[in-house]
């Protein structure tokens, strides 16, 4: 039993760790354990509780930074994210909340839609795979299609984005997405925000009451959505909670960052679940788990349990932390916490990957700020993975 | 200039030179020791090199064990094992 207690609390360390630390993602802690040859003698189970209690603790607590960094000012509202929004009125810990209540919404999900996945989905996949790419052009179409502003600066992100992922992603470093990311959704972010010279309202810890009517529309579209991000691959959290939004009607700032949490956890809880059944790996954790020992092999309640386990830990980790952060950010100049994050995130991603890997960092923060200009969704950089993945699945 | 002009400027500028570094990949060479074909893939080992060679074309190849390579791909690791996705690939005896 300690074998397995071990790794878990030992993953929910370190999916705090990388949660906490912008530009450490999940996938980098597992790569390096394969590297590691203490790994091939630590039992097999050892190693995927670890992975996934890790994995799914990152789901929690990666909200505390995208709430508290990276905020503008109140003027640039077009570009402004929900979880800033509620920031910038000091409420930065009822966002985290929401996002917290929409994890815990997934969990839940997963009594539901497991069972569902493990009758249904084997016998539709091997049609919609055939249809991968198709499939793929048209939801691409579809959530242009839902950009409330400019539809062609929409189109020219969207396609920006495929290129600078096709030549990313061809370019000779390891772990390409590692600065492509970090620069289109983090140091971009973190450049506006200093440039915008944001100054924090003191933090309320109070949290308005929603009632079940507000939670269920989340709550179904979590559920109706899963199957797309499971199938899907390239797909973003907020891709898919954006397709939700339309599936289930006009949601409210509050009810999207449910969403956004609620996808989050059920996109890395179901990744797990897909390599069960059809043996490909939707996130990079599963990944791991795939190279650590033969999907078929793996025990189905033992994944679930571990879930459910880091999840119960998980929130009242994040609570603490965001409660803390909560209470103290306003103390501390805004502008120079992220200018400190800046440095960070370009010193770790080219001690990293080099200077190729500096050259795609700055190319991908340009885009995003590009994006942010527009007023443009940032959803639309998901097409630096979304392109490559439609020519993958084209029949050319 | 506005700025988000010289934001797209510099976003295009970057694709081109990330573009064109994808392309230029170091040529290596290297004499095959064995190759091993299944149904997605063809696996080539080299003498004195660590990481094996992959090749997902179904184009049937007319290599043998000793015949000297050039060859440009990507290096990947895969199952703990560091390999190189060919792309071009050429005998040179």
């Amino acid at each position: 039993m300690l074998n397995l207690i071990l790794p878990l609390l030992l993953g929910i360390l370190a999916g705090t760790f990388t949660g906490l630390i912008p530009g450490i993602h999940i996938n980098l802690i597992a790569t390096s354990l394969l590297a590691l040859t203490l790994t091939q003698t630590t039992p097999v189970n050892t190693l995927i509780v670890f992975v996934i209690s890790m994995a799914i603790t990152h789901t929690f607590i990666d909200f505390i930074p995208s709430i508290f960094l990276g905020a503008p000012s109140e003027d640039t509202s077009l570009s402004t994210l929900p979880g800033h929004e509620l920031l910038l009125q000091g409420k930065g810990h009822y966002a985290l909340k929401l996002t917290l209540l929409g994890s815990t919404i997934a969990i839940i999900s997963l009594i539901v839609i497991i069972p569902t996945f493990i009758f249904l989905i084997p016998k539709i996949y091997p049609l919609l795979e055939r249809m991968m790419g198709i499939l793929l052009i048209w939801i691409a179409i579809f959530l242009i299609s839902t950009e409330k502003n400019s539809k062609i600066k929409a189109t020219m992100i969207f396609i920006l984005a495929g290129f600078l992922g096709l030549a990313s992603l061809n370019i000779n470093i390891q772990n390409p997405l590692l600065p492509l990311l970090t620069g289109l959704f983090a140091t971009s972010t973190i450049i506006h925000s200093i440039k915008s010279k944001t100054v924090l309202p003191k933090q309320s810890l109070k949290t308005e009451k929603l009632n079940k009517k507000e939670i269920l529309k989340p709550t179904l579209a979590t559920i109706l959505i899963s199957p797309i991000c499971s199938f899907f691959p390239g797909l973003g959290s907020s891709q898919a909670a954006i397709i939700g939004s339309q599936i289930t009607g006009k949601q409210t700032r509050e009810q999207f960052l449910i969403l956004l949490g609620s996808i989050n956890t059920i996109v890395m809880s179901i990744s797990f679940l897909t390599l069960i059944l059809f043996q490909k790996s939707r996130t990079g954790a599963a990944f791991t788990v795939s190279q650590i020992t033969n999907p078929t092999n793996l025990s189905l309640p033992l994944i679930f349990t571990t879930i459910l386990i880091s999840a119960i830990i998980a929130i009242p980790i994040s609570l603490t932390i965001s409660k803390l952060i909560a209470k103290n950010i306003h103390k501390i100049p805004y502008t120079k916490i992220s200018i400190i994050v800046l440095i960070f995130l370009t010193i770790i991603i080219t001690y990293l990957t080099g200077p190729l890997g500096l050259m795609v960092l700055i190319t991908s923060t340009t885009l995003g700020l590009t994006c942010i200009e527009f007023g443009t969704r940032r959803s639309f950089l998901m097409g630096s993975i979304l392109i490559p993945t439609i020519i993958f699945y084209l029949p050319l | 200039m506005k700025l988000y002009k010289l934001n797209l400027i510099l976003t295009l500028i970057g694709i081109l030179i990330i573009s064109f570094l994808a392309q230029s990949k170091p040529i290596q060479t290297g004499t095959i020791l064995s190759i091993q074909t299944s149904q997605y893939k063809t696996t080539i080992k080299l003498q004195n090199h660590e990481a094996e060679l992959i090749i997902f074309d179904k184009v049937p190849l007319i290599l043998k064990q000793g015949d000297q390579i050039k060859f440009q791909g990507k290096p990947d690791i895969y199952k703990n094992k560091k390999q190189i996705i060919i792309e071009k690939m050429s005998l040179i005896n």
